[in-house]
């Protein structure tokens, strides 16, 4: 199982829970099984059927620039970042 | 003149490489004359103000008078019918957007929004906002022509300081701006736009087991970039409805993007031709002129050039957001083991501040087990902020560091010892739930310990020395390189990014080893959007990390095409053709130079064309520890940096020359921002000091020498090794400074600029408060 | 009315008409096409549109056009000789005295100058002479070098001067 981890103003979601388990797939499907356990978990995260502007997925701690169709392999850890841009 | 401390700045060494020894290259690591040189010392380069067009017209832009009003009115009638004026723009030329987002690869931005700074809409946010523009037949009589435009303003009240920009009875800027909270929304609209919180470990229950805890207040002023050349943008519509723009950017791909987006036409139709750009760091990745220019020659049939004016850059364009930073530390046996953060940033007219960099970078030099970080992203009325170089890590790092320092005083541990103890190095955690790859942090702090500066005798009762250290991300995202075969074993080398600094070299230099051959054969070109891949922004220090991985990867589909046709040439199978060191080798002894193979191609097939397109991963971070010695003036305030070093783990310096320049640059855009620089705002919101003169950029005469030491960590996922190099030199410069102030005074200065009048009266108050205890 | 001027500009004669609110700065750009010195602040603060009239470096941005009648104009364009560059300009690019390069010109114009009058200057002396042109980039280190490189190679161009 992958490992999403949640940051600290998505926990409500979850009720506290920092980090859930999550089969592997790609971000889409990773996505939807969260909104499944935790409605409301992808209208915080996906906007017009992308990652929602401002916000990006570090996967095994590297931003990824696939979007919703990056893998998450069964040992990946993911964490929800705002997104940030360089001078 | 002989005796200042400058003069003896150039007896030491000044720039060390400290390489690994079992990388050897021919090319990577050499310091060839750049090959765009001879052009910019000759004044021939052609930068966006050069560029001549048959017919051009010459745009000026109407700036609001005030910080905040409600536009009734424009007419422009007046104006029009003046000898010379050939046409008007205001925002009604531009498509009213809602809410519209883009993705520029490193972020996304909102396009109503940067329609709206563009000429504004319904609202002038700040005093500098344009709000009309002329095309007319000189420069003169269009700026003269904007006097005739008559706007009428409902003056709102205004709101500049980010505190009070947060407050709930603060003049609104935007009735659609909603607080963002990962996702959720606040009820109300609001002037934070955004609300961050990180954390890992139990930050409170760490607070209470710690030794030695330290929590201070910083603040620091709104600075700009400083770039010398003025924004200037030359637009073409024609009559088939291709948009031609010239332009000054940082992106001519995202620049492309911006303008379709703003202008709502396909982006097949722009077509964007950077010209040699006369500086951006990171403010010049936005529009300001571009849609401008392309309705007024829509509306003119006319080709129009506009260039801002420098007071026009400095209340019209991004400035980077100041802050208000409080950091707390805890030491607990002698390791840093708790840290909470509270900052906020400015994002200026609309949302989109520096603050999410901000709150990742506060604590990123550190391993710290347990942290809470919470950052706030505030609009005012000022200019929309830009990316400045390390967007949003040096106003953090100059609170961390100054902490560091303290706690490191406070223990009786030497600061770059201290710094060791707690470095960050590979597998820690950062507040953001990221774990660093192999970083050279330890190796960076080690050779600055190390370096013969840090030990040096100081001269004199006020004199001071401090140290600091800064982190930047570094990035990856896209780039394209097409390479051309010639005859006579040169090749041509096309790519998209703008060459602000250099890269040209530093690229060419890459596909150089990959090839075999010198730099001098590879002949680099910046071309426009029509003739190369895409390639994302000049910035986030990813020229030389992905567009050299581009160069490389291109030099080496030309190698397989190539050994293709030596194989086809000596009537072999591809797998028995070798190469190696710019030879390849055939059976039987046989074997041909590149140059020697290059002269066979149109013979036996023709030349060839390699090419490639990357999404390039793992720049990896890129750290830095500065020394600074200054001399405070007790009797007027003035800080003089007396001696400076810089270190840094560039992973690979392809050419080191251009390395330490970047060192050396950033370091004293810091030096600015340290002493000097900041938005004077009026109680109006008015910025007092939009000249050169008095917004105080460093001079030659203000900086010594920068010595530096490049410390060479190679990068794994690099084929070189190379990480970013070009932001982090501006972190760690006003840590340093007030670490080396307080070593000099005994003072802790803890706002930015540390300018003479604020250096001054904290050290009359010392003096004063010293009287009082004596009595 | 525009006003007639002669001048010698790059060591040609030249003769223009520019208007009187004209500057300099626009004579030799937009008139002459010597688009070499840039327009950085127009108020004579950064230095970037630095020329040599009649031999001393002004801002052309706080010139007039019309003050140059009779004047000997020297541009950026008119440093190198024959194609052979100006000694501070083959040092600027061996010391990586230059990134975004906007600056450059107004740097080799003013370094030349100051060459011409003090062959060897200090390091301070060179501060001093380019306190008027702002570089955003360098941090000033490499340009400074540069120019003490450049004494160096003027240093040996006379001494071979002077034994031939």
């Amino acid at each position: 199982m992958a490992t999403l981890y949640l940051p600290p103003q998505m926990r409500d979601l979850t009720g506290g829970d920092e980090a859930i388990e999550v089969p592997a797939g790609t971000l889409r499907e990773v996505v939807a099984r969260v909104d499944r356990r935790f409605p409301g978990f992808a209208a915080r995260v996906i906007s017009e059927g992308g990652v929602m502007p401002g916000l990006a997925f570090s996967i095994d701690h590297s931003i990824t620039s696939l979007g919703l169709h990056a893998r998450v392999s069964e040992e990946s850890v993911v964490h929800i970042v705002p997104g940030v841009a360089g001078g | 003149m002989t005796d200042s401390p400058s003069d003896a700045a150039t007896d030491y060494a000044p720039s060390r490489v400290i390489a690994d020894p079992d990388l050897r290259y021919e090319v990577i690591g050499t310091r060839p004359v750049r090959h765009d040189g001879v052009d910019k010392v000759v004044g021939r380069a052609v930068y966006g103000n050069d560029v001549r067009l048959p017919g051009l017209l010459h745009g000026a832009v109407l700036r609001s008078p005030h910080a905040h009003a409600r536009i009734v009115s424009i007419d422009a009638s007046a104006a029009e019918a003046l000898p010379g004026v050939k046409a008007v723009a205001t925002s009604a030329d531009l498509p009213d957007l809602t809410d519209c987002w883009t993705n520029l690869g490193e972020v996304a931005i909102n396009l109503a929004h940067l329609g709206a700074n563009c000429l504004a809409r319904r609202k002038a946010l700040y005093r500098g906002h344009a709000v009309a523009a002329v095309a007319a037949t000189s420069a003169h009589v269009a700026r003269e022509a904007l006097s005739a435009i008559r706007v009428e303003y409902e003056v709102l009240p205004a709101v500049t300081d980010v505190l009070e920009a947060m407050e709930d009875d603060a003049p609104l800027l935007h009735d659609d701006v909603f607080t963002d909270s990962m996702g959720s929304s606040s009820e109300h609209p609001s002037n934070v736009s955004r609300h961050l919180v990180f954390e890992q470990g139990d930050p409170e229950r760490a607070f209470a087991e710690c030794d030695l805890v330290i929590d201070r207040d910083f603040r620091t002023a709104s600075v700009h970039q400083g770039y010398i050349e003025l924004p200037v943008a030359t637009a073409q519509w024609s009559a088939d409805g291709r948009l031609t723009v010239w332009a000054s950017t940082q992106g001519s791909f995202t620049t492309r993007q911006q303008i379709a987006g703003v202008l709502r036409i396909p982006i097949s139709d722009v077509r964007v031709i950077p010209c040699e750009i006369g500086g951006g760091f990171g403010g010049k990745i936005t529009l300001y002129l571009e849609p401008v220019a392309a309705i007024l020659s829509r509306k003119t049939g006319r080709p129009v050039k506009i260039q801002m004016t420098r007071a026009g850059v400095f209340q019209g364009t991004g400035p980077t957001p100041g802050s208000v930073v409080r950091v707390g530390l805890g030491v607990k046996d002698g390791r840093l083991h708790a840290g909470r953060a509270w900052l906020a940033y400015d994002a200026g007219a609309f949302p989109g501040g520096m603050i999410g960099a901000g709150c990742a970078c506060v604590f990123s030099c550190y391993d710290i087990p347990n942290a809470r970080v919470v950052g706030y992203d505030v609009c005012a009325n000022k200019p929309k902020t830009q990316a400045y170089r390390a967007p949003g890590a040096t106003q953090a790092a100059f609170a961390t560091e100054t902490v560091i320092d303290e706690l490191a005083a406070a223990l009786g541990v030497d600061p770059i010892d201290f710094r060791l103890d707690n470095a960050a190095v590979e597998g820690t955690t950062r507040v953001d739930g990221t774990v660093y790859p192999r970083i050279g942090f330890v190796e960076t702090l080690r050779a600055a310990r190390r370096h013969e500066h840090y030990t040096a005798p100081l001269d004199g009762p006020s004199a001071g020395r401090g140290v600091a250290a800064g982190f930047w991300f570094n990035i990856g995202l896209k780039s394209s390189a097409n390479v051309h075969c010639n005859p006579d074993g040169t090749v041509m080398l096309v790519i998209g990014s703008t060459d602000i600094g250099g890269s040209r070299t530093s690229i060419a230099m890459q596909l150089a080893e990959t090839l075999g051959i010198s730099a001098e054969s590879v002949h680099p070109q910046v071309t426009d959007t029509d003739s190369v891949g895409y390639t994302d922004v000049t910035g986030g220090s990813r020229v030389t990390f992905a567009t050299g991985l581009a160069a490389h990867e291109a030099g080496l589909d030309l190698i397989a095409q190539m050994r293709d046709r030596a194989a086809f040439i000596w009537g072999c199978e591809t797998h028995d053709v070798t190469f190696d060191a710019g030879v390849f080798g055939g059976p039987d002894g046989r074997s041909l130079t590149f140059a020697g193979l290059a002269a066979e191609l149109p013979g036996s097939g023709g030349l060839l064309t390699a090419r490639a397109t990357v999404d390039a991963v793992g720049p990896t971070n890129g750290f830095g520890v500065h020394i600074a010695d200054v001399d405070v003036d007790r009797e007027t305030g003035k800080v003089s940096v007396t001696r400076y070093t810089t270190v840094q783990d560039a992973g690979k310096a392809i050419h080191p020359s251009y390395v330490e320049g970047q060192m050396q640059g950033g370091a004293v855009q810091g030096i600015g921002w340290a002493l000097n620089e900041e938005y004077v705002f009026d109680e109006r919101g008015h910025m007092e000091n939009p000249t050169m003169l008095d917004y105080r950029m460093p001079t030659a005469l203000d900086v010594p020498m920068i010595d530096t030491v490049i410390v060479e960590v190679p990068n794994p996922m690099h084929p070189f090794g190379v990480r970013g190099v070009g932001e982090t030199p501006i972190v760690p410069p006003p840590a340093a400074i007030a670490n080396a102030v307080h070593a000099a005074t005994g003072l802790r200065l803890r706002v930015l600029p540390m300018s003479p009048p604020r250096v001054h009266e904290a050290l009359v108050q010392a003096g004063a408060d010293e009287d009082a205890g004596g009595r | 009315m525009k006003i007639h001027v002669r001048a010698t500009v790059n060591g040609e004669p030249a003769e223009f008409l520019c208007e009187a609110r004209e500057s300099l700065l626009e004579v030799v750009r937009e008139t002459l096409g010597l688009t070499g010195a840039k327009e950085g602040c127009n108020n004579g603060n950064c230095g970037a549109c630095t020329v040599l009239l009649d031999g001393v470096p002004v801002d052309a941005c706080l010139v007039l056009g019309a003050e140059a009648e009779g004047a000997d104009v020297t541009t950026v364009e008119g440093i190198a000789e024959a194609g052979r560059l100006h000694p501070i300009q083959q040092s600027l690019l061996e010391h990586a005295g230059l990134q975004c390069a906007i600056c450059t010109p107004g740097i080799v114009v003013t370094a030349k100058a100051l060459l011409d009058r003090n062959p060897d200057p200090t390091e301070r002396e060179i501060r001093f002479e380019l306190a008027g042109n702002i570089c955003r980039c360098t941090g000033y280190d490499k340009i400074v070098r540069s120019v003490q490189d450049a004494a160096r190679k003027l240093a040996a161009e006379r001494i071979e001067e002077t034994s031939a």
